[in-house]
C-alpha cells in the first residue's frame, strides 16, 4: 500500500513539469510514475525504492502500489503552489523539480519518450551491471527507435550534472 | 556451441525431482548445492505453515531452488538456440541466478519475512545479496568456475545489463512462479493450481522491443497460468487457516526477538546477519532451529505466560481462528482508510477488547495483486512478426476478465477464546 507523502511528491512533480495531461488509466501514466519515482530517488534523495532494468527502463514493483494514489492526488496538487511534504521530502522534491525543469528547458519540452530516455540513461550510467563502457550505445542497442543525436544530447546533460561519466 | 535442453554443456550429476524428473547439474551448480549455506534450504519449508492445512505441503526451498534452476535452463537454452542469447555462459549465469534466488530466505519464509521487512527494514532479496557477497564458499566457487558473483547479484536484483534476463527472473510470468505454482499445487493437492509449463516454454519468444513474449498459440497456457495463480492465492497462499498460523508464528517471533536478545540467531540488524554468514552460523538459521528454540522457551520457567500460550497454541494447532472474513476479488486497489469492511473489522476488534487480551486477537488486511498490469512486466503476446501487445489487450485471452486483486480482510481470535467471542458478537448483533 502506498506511502501517501511519497505519492504526493510524485504527483506534484508530474504536475510541475506538465505531464499531468497523460491519461491516468493508461500504460503511459504508469511509465511516467515509474520514471519520476526513479529520478526522484537518484537526484532528490533515497526514498527506499528498488529499481530493476527493463526494456522500458527503470521499474520498481513497489511503485505499482502508487499508481492509483498518484492518479487521485494529481488534480488536487495541480493548483497548490506549495505543499509541505515534511522536512526530508521538501528538499528532495525541490532538488528533483529543479533538475527536471532544467532538463525540460535543455531538451525543449518534455514528453514520455524524453523522460524515459533520461531515466534510462541515468540507470545505464549508475545502476546496471556490468557497467557499460559506452552508455549511449548501450541504450541505443536496447531502444532502436531512439535517435543517436537525442540520446547524446541527454548524455551531455547528465555529464554536466556529474551523473554520467565522460566517455572513455 | 551445443547446449542440452537443460542448458548444460557438461553434466556433473542428476537429481531426481518430484516435479521435473531428472534435473541435470553442472560442476559449478553441484559445488554450490554442496555448500552448507545452500543445504540450509533443505530445512526451510517452501510454504511455511501450510502443512497445518495441507499435510503434504512440507516441500522445501531446496527443491524449489533446484526446480527454478532447471526451468531457467530450459528457457535460456531455448533462447540461446533461437539467437536471443548469444553466449552459452549466459545460460549458466541464468541457471546460477535461479539456483541462488532464495538463498536469503528467513526461517518459515513468508511467515517471518514481514517482521524483517517492516520491523528491521530487511527483505529476503537483500539477505540473498549479502549471502552471496559475504559467503566465502559461494564467492570462491563462482570465481573458481569463472563467474563474477556481482553478475549473479545483478541478475537477482534485476540490474543486469540485459533486460531480458531480468524479465526472465522477475516479471509476471517468470521462472520462479513457473516452478512454485506447479510444486505447490502438487504438494497441496490443489489440482486447479497447476500450469502447462511445457506449452508456456514452447511458445515463449522475444518481441521486437526485447521483451519476453508468448506466441499467440500459447495464449491458453497464459490464461491457465493466471487462473491457476488466482486459485492458489485463494486456496493456498491466503487460505484463512494457513494465514492464521503464519500470524501466530510471526507474533511469537516478534516476542522472542524482544525478550531473548542474547540468542545469536535472532538477528536485529543486517550486521548481525553478515556476521553469521561470515562465521558460518547462518546455516542453522532455519525452520527447525526456530521450532527448537520455541520448545526451549516453552519449557523454561521464566518465559512470559502470554508467549507460552501462543507457543502452546501453535504446537497444539489451537492458534488464531478466523472470526470475520470479508475477503473479496476486486479490480481496484484497496483503500484501507475508507473501506467499510476494514472499518467494521476495526470496530469489532475494539468492541471485544474486554474479553480478549491483545495477544489473542489479530486483524489481517492485505491487497494482493493477481495480475501485474504494468507495461514493464505484463506478458506480451506476439501475433505477427515481432509486434506484440499486452495480454490484457488480447481479445482471444480471458486474462482481461480475471479480477486484478484479491482483498483479504479478516479478524482472527485465538481458538481458546473463539466460542466466547462468537457468542459476544452475536449478542451485540455484530455476527449473524
Amino acid at each position: 500500500m502506498a506511502n501517501k507523502q511519497l505519492a504526493l511528491v510524485i504527483a506534484k512533480i508530474i504536475s510541475d513539469i506538465g505531464l499531468d495531461n497523460v491519461d491516468v488509466g493508461s500504460f503511459d501514466f504508469r511509465i511516467v510514475v515509474q520514471k519520476i519515482g526513479y529520478i526522484l530517488q537518484k537526484v532528490g534523495c533515497d526514498v527506499g525504492l528498488r529499481f530493476g532494468w527493463y526494456s522500458l527502463g527503470p521499474y520498481s514493483r513497489t511503485l505499482q502500489n502508487y499508481y492509483n494514489t498518484v492518479a487521485v492526488l494529481l488534480p488536487r496538487v495541480k493548483h497548490c503552489d506549495s505543499i509541505d511534504f515534511g522536512t526530508d521530502l521538501n528538499a528532495c522534491y525541490e532538488k528533483t523539480v529543479a533538475f527536471l525543469k532544467e532538463y525540460v528547458k535543455y531538451v525543449g519540452g518534455v514528453d514520455l519518450k524524453s523522460l524515459e530516455v533520461l531515466a534510462s540513461l541515468i540507470m545505464v550510467c549508475q545502476d546496471i551491471y556490468p557497467i557499460p563502457t559506452d552508455p549511449v550505445n548501450e541504450l541505443l542497442r536496447r531502444k532502436e527507435r531512439l535517435t543517436k543525436d537525442f540520446v547524446e544530447k541527454v548524455f551531455r546533460f547528465l555529464i554536466d550534472k556529474n551523473i554520467c561519466p565522460q566517455k572513455q | 556451441m551445443d547446449v542440452s535442453e537443460s542448458g548444460l554443456r557438461n553434466v556433473a550429476k542428476r537429481i531426481y525431482d518430484e516435479v521435473h524428473g531428472y534435473i541435470e547439474l553442472s560442476e559449478v551448480e553441484l559445488d554450490i548445492v554442496n555448500t552448507s549455506i545452500f543445504q540450509r534450504l533443505r530445512y526451510i519449508r517452501q510454504l511455511a505453515t501450510a502443512w497445518y492445512v495441507y499435510p503434504g505441503a512440507t516441500h522445501t526451498r531446496f527443491s524449489h531452488s533446484i526446480g527454478a534452476m532447471h526451468i531457467a535452463g530450459m528457457v535460456s537454452s531455448k533462447f540461446y538456440r533461437l539467437g536471443y542469447i548469444h553466449d552459452p555462459d549466459d545460460v549458466q549465469l541464468l541457471r546460477l541466478a535461479a539456483l541462488l534466488h532464495d538463498i536469503g530466505h528467513t526461517p518459515f519464509s513468508h511467515a517471518i519475512e514481514p517482521f524483517f521487512r517492516y520491523r528491521l527494514g530487511i527483505n529476503h532479496e537483500e539477505i540473498s545479496r549479502v549471502t552471496i557477497e559475504e559467503s566465502p564458499e559461494i564467492k570462491d566457487i563462482l570465481s573458481k568456475h569463472g563467474f563474477d558473483y556481482r553478475e549473479v547479484i545483478a541478475v537477482l536484483e534485476g540490474r543486469y545489463k540485459e533486460p531480458l534476463y531480468n524479465q526472465l527472473l522477475s516479471s509476471d510470468v517468470d521462472i520462479d512462479r513457473m516452478d512454485y505454482l506447479i510444486r505447490d499445487a502438487l504438494h497441496t493437492g490443489v489440482a486447479y493450481g497447476t500450469i502447462d509449463l511445457h506449452r508456456l516454454i514452447a511458445t515463449m519468444a522475444v518481441d521486437g522491443e526485447g521483451n519476453v513474449a508468448i506466441l499467440d498459440k500459447g495464449v491458453d497456457a497464459v490464461d491457465n497460468f493466471y487462473l491457476a495463480r488466482m486459485h492458489m492465492y485463494k486456496a493456498v497462499y491466503y487460505h484463512k487457516t494457513l494465514v492464521g498460523y503464519e500470524l501466530i508464528l510471526r507474533r511469537i517471533y516478534e516476542q522472542l526477538s524482544e525478550l531473548y536478545s542474547d540468542e545469536p540467531l535472532l538477528f536485529k540488524t543486517m550486521r548481525d546477519i553478515v556476521k553469521a554468514i561470515r562465521s558460518g552460523d547462518i546455516v542453522y538459521w532455519n525452520d527447525d532451529w526456530l521450532i527448537g528454540f520455541m520448545m526451549d522457551v516453552y519449557r523454561s520457567r521464566s518465559a512470559p505466560k502470554q508467549l507460552k500460550e501462543l507457543i502452546e497454541a501453535f504446537f497444539k494447532r489451537r492458534g488464531y481462528k478466523v472470526i470475520i472474513d470479508v475477503s473479496n476479488f476486486s479490480n481496484d486497489p484497496l483503500d484501507v482508510e475508507s473501506d467499510d469492511d476494514v472499518k467494521q473489522i476495526q470496530s469489532i476488534e475494539v468492541s471485544i477488547k474486554d474479553i480478549v487480551e491483545p495477544h489473542q486477537i489479530v486483524s489481517f488486511v492485505d491487497d494482493i495483486k493477481i495480475l501485474d498490469e504494468d507495461p514493464h512486466v505484463v506478458p506480451r503476446i506476439v501475433f505477427t512478426g515481432k509486434r506484440s501487445i499486452p495480454i490484457t489487450e488480447c481479445t482471444t485471452s480471458i486474462v482481461k476478465y480475471v479480477p486484478r486483486r484479491y482483498h483479504v480482510k479478516r479478524l482472527y481470535v485465538i481458538t481458546s477464546k473463539w466460542g466466547r467471542v462468537v457468542e459476544e458478537l452475536r449478542l451485540k448483533g455484530l455476527l449473524s
